[in-house]
């Protein structure tokens, strides 16, 4: 399905076509839905928090400026309804374990992986998505998954955006080590 | 060891794109705007007062105009005495008899009571507070309104 720019929709809602929220639902729930199950790490879990997260983008559209793209505000809402729904049930969010960072495994692995096919690829990666901390996951999956800037996951996350390229860094480190981890042990019986 | 840093900066790259991007749960779009759609409904019913803003002035200017014409206009040059037929005393009287009856019956039938009368009293006010309840809910639901 082809969309349109979202402004267009944004303008028909605040026109009262309610119906045209439809086709911003459409556009962006996987994503939306992808960043609430990777910080809820619970499908529904993240059902309940990408519908809320809809709810209060719809209510507060009329205080959405458009000086960012309407996805990285949007996503900034789920953001932000997923680590209050994860905080209010007391699970931990976020710890960078600096133990990790300093080792570098074996190059075996990049032989390793590139023998195996796209699925087995894919379960390979997502089993060491898994492993991190849910805030990290998002961040390294909006940045080279969405492909967005330093500067918007900077605005989606609040961090600022010296604090996301480190922790870019680190969680490229972080994710090299689990993938390691994977493959040395496990992934046999993982994928 | 740069090179192997840009080494992994590639691989992990090129593997975190070939991750699954969740899929949001098949109805997830028909749910969402069933709860949209009746947020609207809801927000277009109570936004709505019973009584609007315009039609309290109406009534508190009507109301006054009614109190001054009776009590600040001499209607004598009509062969007219309403301020004073406004006053009947017998009938305030009566009035103050009634509310003394009434709470004399509400006395009695309190006496019956064991315990205090308070739980009975709160009880019919929440049952009171309920009904009133339903009959708004029943007009504004229904989009009909009193005025």
């Amino acid at each position: 399905m082809e969309f349109l720019e979202d402004s267009l929709y944004i303008e028909k809602v605040l026109n009262g076509d309610t119906s045209a929220y439809t086709t911003l639902v459409n556009k962006h729930k996987d994503m939306v839905f992808t960043i609430a199950r990777k910080i809820a790490r619970s499908t529904e879990d993240a059902e309940e928090i990408a519908q809320d997260a809809f709810i209060k983008a719809f209510q507060s559209l009329e205080k959405f400026k458009q000086r960012s793209k309407f996805s990285t505000w949007l996503y900034r809402i789920t953001y932000n309804t997923a680590v209050s729904r994860v905080r209010k049930k007391n699970i931990e969010v976020s710890v960078i374990d600096d133990e990790v960072i300093e080792n570098y495994p074996g190059e075996q692995i990049y032989e390793f992986v590139e023998a195996m096919d796209d699925q087995r690829q894919q379960r390979f990666i997502d089993a060491a998505l898994e492993k991190l901390p849910p805030e990290d996951n998002v961040v390294i999956t909006l940045f080279y998954l969405e492909e967005y800037s330093i500067g918007e996951i900077s605005k989606i996350t609040a961090l600022s955006k010296s604090n996301v390229k480190v922790k870019l860094h680190r969680i490229r480190k972080r994710l090299y080590k689990e993938l390691n981890h994977i493959y040395k042990s496990q992934f046999n019986e993982v994928v | 060891m740069k090179e192997k840093v840009n080494n992994i900066d590639f691989f992990i790259s090129s593997l975190v794109r070939k991750s699954t991007r969740e899929k949001a749960p098949a109805g997830f779009t028909d749910n969402l705007m069933k709860r949209i759609e009746t947020e609207v409904e809801q927000e277009t019913v109570t936004s709505q007062p019973l009584v609007s803003r315009n039609m309290w002035i109406l009534i508190i200017a009507g109301f006054a105009v009614v109190i001054s014409l009776v009590f600040f206009i001499d209607w004598s040059f009509l062969g007219l005495n309403i301020s004073s037929a406004g006053f009947d005393v017998q009938y305030f009287e009566n009035l103050i008899v009634y509310f003394k009856s009434t709470v004399e019956w509400l006395t009695f039938f309190f006496a019956f009571f064991t315990s205090s009368s308070l739980p009975a009293i709160i009880a019919v006010g929440i049952i009171s507070l309920l009904i009133i309840d339903k009959i708004l809910r029943r007009f504004t639901l229904h989009k009909t309104y009193l005025f």
